[in-house]
């Protein structure tokens, strides 16, 4: 590999170390809600995709029959997860090292910088 | 030693892929969540929806999802540690230390982005 091609690599890995700082930085209160069974249980997910919160409307819990709405919980809570991944998945797309998404090199590191080859165990 | 380690790793699929369950406090919500924390499926007993008003109900699937999540964790963690021969962990951590500090951890990277650019 070329020592500009490094260069450029060693510019891009700061540029995404950065990145990842101010991605953890954000607000602990950010989190990302979604809704199940028009609006009968809402679920909320932080930051680190981790389930903060599930409400369950009176209304809801009056009148929809328990198994119906365990299933409306579910969804609320795995549309809420789909929503953080989202984001994490956006903000790793955004990256790129040496020309390619963050996402994609993690998902095939051995192609994410062609021309390197693994160095042998020496025995 | 390749039939071997992808025997290892066909035995860390299974346990992603097997399916835990867990309770809220009062035994009456179960969630039942995979190995890798995707949850499958939520019931709430008749009884959960009787005697629970609305907030408390959805408090209580909270802590059957926090403890489905946790029991899957230590048997994924048991079955890393068999495979790989390593003692397993006393405890597993939660899925979010209380210790972590967001400051820290932009710190940390911060200091990684300094030393390549």
């Amino acid at each position: 590999m070329n020592p500009d091609a490094l260069s450029a690599i060693r510019r891009d890995i700061a540029a995404a170390m950065e990145s990842a700082a101010d991605f953890v930085e954000r607000p602990a209160s950010e989190h990302y809600q979604a809704a199940a069974g028009d609006g009968a249980v809402i679920a909320t997910v932080g930051v680190g995709g981790q389930l903060l919160d599930v409400r369950i409307t009176p209304q809801a819990r009056r009148g929809v029959d328990n198994l119906t709405l365990g299933e409306h919980v579910r969804d609320a809570i795995r549309a809420a997860e789909a929503e953080a991944e989202q984001a994490r998945t956006a903000l790793l797309g955004s990256l790129t090292i040496g020309g390619r998404s963050v996402a994609d090199i993690l998902a095939d590191p051995g192609a994410g910088l062609p021309g390197t080859v693994r160095p042998r165990r020496q025995r | 030693m390749t039939d071997q380690l992808n025997g290892r790793l066909a035995r860390i699929a299974e346990a992603q892929e097997a399916v835990y369950e867990g309770t809220d406090d009062t035994g009456t919500v179960v969630v039942r969540a995979t190995g890798a924390g995707r949850v499958e499926d939520v019931y709430l007993s008749p009884q959960a929806v009787r005697d629970l008003d609305a907030q408390a109900l959805g408090a209580a699937c909270v802590t059957a999802v926090a403890d489905a999540r946790m029991i899957a964790a230590q048997a994924l963690a048991a079955t890393i540690a068999e495979v790989s021969g390593q003692p397993a962990p006393v405890d597993v951590p939660a899925s979010v230390p209380q210790t972590y500090d967001p400051a820290s951890a932009a710190e940390a990277l911060r200091a990684v982005a300094r030393r390549a650019g």
